[in-house]
């Protein structure tokens, strides 16, 4: 994939926005994108 | 906001992203529609780091970003989209943890200037790195805490 656009949701933001660093989702799955090699 | 990193779930040596880019925007949109060009919502996505080429060697669970990120304005309350996108690559992949979410949230294609994509409810697990400035001191703080 060369053209990828993950959206982020400003009440994820907003929920967690008090730290310096926010995660955002889980480690459900692998996924190859981004960044794949094709 | 200083920096956006994703999280490998193997280790890679030395993938390697020619001319890429990566840039943020703000959007009013809450899921994204199959054109890259709608979803900005008439803003205009800012270029904030760029690598040619980007080199990602990471271990199981690391996180990486694209160094040299310029610091990007967020406002504190609208959506963002985190755009990223190369030209060749030398066929490395790299796994990143993703989750399922619970609206259409990613939206892929090969293509350098693909004009739409593959839209998906999957999603990249991503840390953002948050530094505390104006926009946050002078109108957006308080609309952070009252979402905690």
């Amino acid at each position: 994939m060369n053209r990828l656009i993950p959206l982020v949701l400003g009440t994820l933001l907003a929920a967690a926005a008090a730290a310096d660093e926010v995660v955002i989702g889980d480690a459900d799955f692998p996924l190859n994108t981004p960044f794949c090699g094709t | 906001m200083a920096k956006v990193e994703w999280q490998a779930t193997t280790t890679v040596t030395d993938a390697l992203f020619y001319d890429l880019e990566l840039k943020l925007c703000h959007t009013p949109l809450d899921e994204l529609t199959d054109y890259y060009q709608d979803n900005y919502g008439g803003n205009t996505p800012e270029l904030v780091a760029e690598a040619d080429p980007l080199s990602v060697t990471a271990g199981v669970d690391e996180w990486f970003a694209v160094p040299d990120m310029t610091p990007y304005y967020y406002d504190g309350e609208q959506n963002l989209l985190v755009e990223i996108r190369w030209r060749v690559d030398n066929e490395r992949e790299v796994d990143c943890w993703s989750w399922a979410s619970d609206s259409v949230r990613y939206l892929s294609n090969y293509g350098y200037d693909a004009e739409s994509g593959l839209a998906s409810v999957k999603a990249n697990r991503l840390r953002l790195t948050l530094e505390e400035g104006p926009a946050v001191e002078e109108t957006s703080w308080g609309v952070i805490k009252a979402g905690i």
